[in-house]
């Protein structure tokens, strides 16, 4: 673990701790045929960490909502575009599949935060364009879909106009 | 608030929408245009007030006046290329790109600034152009009075302002800028479309104009093919665009005309010629396309910067843009700030991420527009052809772009510390709020200069169907004319033979208007 991860590592310990973090309990590693569905529920409430309503229900519904706004923004991208995020997908499932493998966690929803935000990390740091390009990729479309929604712009301090309601 | 194409749709103007349509249907037309951003609708309205019959296609649909939510998540799929995610290849660049009646002028910032004397001194010198600042005066003048360009009399919003004080705190260059807007209420939103028709895009000034004057628009309808022989274009294809504005192949569109101008957007337009096969003995098609690839650099400062609200752009500084030295020159300006646009754009992840999320309104962002093209190590990207037939950018970037990045961090850090800023956070995933111009100084020095570790954006498109005076070094003659086929022009920024230095829409209206005098010319 270089000094980054330990960071990341100890932070999200932290406020996983602090505020007791709700566990996003919607798929098993082996029950969705959806990639695209079980990469974002695994990452989603590690890469909003920090962003997330702290109340258990609001935040369940917050990352439903930003997964459901991720999704439905795919189908705008070019078709050979969605084709390669498909196949990303696929291979990042097969990556967390692996580390919940290595840690014998048989369920998506038990693998820690700090492992989910370790492999993001260990994708950005990666040798490979193709991991750099999937934290990149998944980053903007993730924090794009969140801070999207009005209902999460009440940290910012923001609310959108409406000039002609 | 008025919806000038609807009221005028229900008056009697001339109006498809192609997704709306189940069977193959021709048209035939005096002149066809494929898009209706600064170059096909300026171009539709100067050749309908001359007589002609047109045709105007757009991809996008259309949205004006009070249809414009001031929400992202409404605004970036509704009219941005890709939902605003359009990507280099690599996916190492964002690209912003209007696909919406207007164009990108529906969408832009309108800054408005002439093209700078040294890029026509570059192109007169590389490309034969005969045009200067002066014998292009008149087409400038033009486009300042049709669409109310002036020197922008209201005080920057504070995210401008930061970027003036630190200008003036080093003794650097800095201009207030021209702005295409008529009784603007300085509202923040030009990004999302005006709510308020205030700014002088294309749907509130040249397209109900052209329409008035008998024009047909077409809108969510995707140009495939231009077919020709014998040196001339005989026909068009198009198809509609579900509402993804993924084109739908059921149903076949097939436009006549006498002439053809193909005005859409430095990537769709060389992507329309490259699926057609057109002669291209230059092998200049789709090559040399220019991005003002730009590098971002955020600031927290005590006081409220709301950079959400006010013009978005109504300073900008040009004391780097063209240095002495023979590195890449940059032009200095700020984007406005929306949660979707500063959220995908900031680094930091989880916990840091949203932290600097938290302090939005103290957030203050510089951008610097990196002048590509002008030199033997930026020869900009290349347009490539899915196997779907759809646009792909692959823009290499060079150690050259890479030094002009590092320049550019730097310089922006200086100024956002000369301005009082706190903190001064260089976008690139290897970065950390520095508290000193000192230490930003020292650690942006050492930031690796990689793709995908620097965050690179573009909002400006340029080339790919470069003019030249000599038919070996372009695609189009510098009246916009195809040099191999007669009846088609490129009227857009494809025909940059690098980029500019400046904002583009001024210029492309500009040359749109020299270019449809001398074709109103020939064609009558």
């Amino acid at each position: 673990m270089n000094r980054r991860q330990f960071i990341f590592r100890s932070l999200a310990l932290t406020v996983a701790a602090s505020t007791g973090y709700a566990v996003y309990q919607y798929q098993s590693l082996q029950g969705s045929d959806n990639a695209a569905v079980l990469v974002l529920d695994a990452l989603l409430p590690a890469v909003l960490l920090g962003a997330l309503p702290a109340d258990p229900v609001s935040q369940q519904l917050s990352l439903q909502q930003t997964r459901d706004a991720v999704l439905d923004f795919l189908v705008y991208l070019p078709q050979h575009q969605q084709q390669q995020l498909e196949q990303l997908f696929q291979l990042l499932q097969q990556d967390l599949a692996r580390l919940a493998l290595t840690g014998q966690w048989l369920e998506l929803a038990d693998l820690p935060l700090p492992q989910r935000l370790d492999l993001l990390v260990s994708w950005r740091d990666s040798y490979f364009s193709l991991l750099q390009q999937a934290f990149s990729g998944l980053r903007e479309l993730i924090y794009g879909a969140f801070y999207g929604q009005p209902q999460h712009w009440l940290s910012l301090n923001y609310t959108a106009p409406e000039f002609n309601p | 608030m008025k919806n000038l194409i609807a009221d005028g749709v229900a008056a009697g103007w001339s109006y498809l929408d192609a997704s709306t349509l189940t069977a193959d249907k021709e048209f035939e037309a005096d002149v066809v245009i494929v898009g209706s951003g600064a170059g096909g609708a300026m171009a539709a309205e100067q050749l309908s007030l001359a007589g002609f019959k047109v045709m105007l296609l757009e991809m996008g649909a259309l949205y004006e006046g009070k249809d414009f939510q001031q929400q992202e998540r409404w605004a970036y799929p509704a009219l941005y290329q890709d939902g605003a995610g359009r990507k280099t290849l690599d996916q190492s660049i964002g690209i912003l790109q209007g696909r919406t009646v207007g164009g990108s002028t529906t969408v832009n910032w309108t800054t408005s600034i002439r093209t700078p004397d040294k890029t026509l001194e570059y192109w007169r010198a590389e490309f034969g152009c005969d045009f200067n600042s002066d014998n292009l005066a008149p087409y400038f003048q033009q486009a300042e009075q049709r669409l109310n360009i002036h020197p922008w009399p209201v005080p920057p919003n504070a995210n401008n302002d930061k970027l003036k004080q630190g200008c003036e705190a080093l003794g650097w260059q800095y201009t207030v800028i021209n702005r295409n807007v008529s009784g603007c209420a300085n509202l923040g939103y030009c990004g999302m479309g005006c709510p308020i028709n205030a700014k002088q895009s294309m749907q509130v000034s040249a397209i109900p104009s052209a329409m008035q004057a008998g024009a047909m628009l077409i809108s969510r309808v995707s140009a495939r093919e231009l077919k020709w022989q014998n040196g001339q274009v005989q026909s068009l294809v198009a198809v509609p665009v579900d509402p993804h504005f993924q084109p739908d192949f059921r149903v076949k569109l097939s436009f006549k005309a006498k002439h053809y101008i193909v005005a859409a957007g430095a990537i769709g337009s060389p992507a329309l010629l490259l699926r057609s096969k057109v002669p291209n003995p230059s092998g200049r098609l789709g090559k040399h396309t220019y991005l003002h690839p730009s590098v971002i650099s955020g600031a927290l400062f005590d006081e409220v910067i709301a950079g959400h609200s006010g013009a978005p752009q109504s300073i900008y500084s040009d004391q780097f843009v063209w240095p002495s030295t023979a590195r890449m020159g940059f032009k200095l300006e700020v984007p406005p700030l929306h949660p979707v646009l500063m959220a995908t754009k900031l680094t930091g992840l989880a916990q840091s991420h949203a932290a600097l999320m938290q302090q939005f309104n103290q957030l203050q962002v510089v951008i610097a527009l990196l002048r590509d093209g002008f030199h033997a190590d930026s020869q900009g990207g290349t347009v490539l052809l899915s196997d779907q037939g759809e646009p792909m950018l692959d823009y290499p970037l060079s150690d050259y772009l890479w030094q002009g990045a590092q320049d550019a961090y730097l310089a922006m850090a200086e100024l956002q510390f000369a301005a009082g800023a706190k903190s001064v956070l260089p976008i690139h995933q290897d970065a950390q709020l520095y508290s000193s111009w000192k230490q930003a100084r020292e650690a942006i020095k050492a930031l690796p200069l990689q793709k995908y570790r620097a965050n690179l954006a573009s909002a400006h498109v340029m080339g790919g169907c470069n003019m030249s005076a000599n038919p070996t070094k372009g695609v189009v003659n510098l009246q916009g004319r195809h040099h191999q086929l007669e009846n088609l022009s490129v009227f857009d920024g494809s025909v940059l033979p690098s980029s500019l230095g400046a904002n583009p829409q001024l210029t492309i209206y500009a040359l749109t208007l020299r270019n449809t005098a001398a074709l109103v010319k020939a064609l009558k």
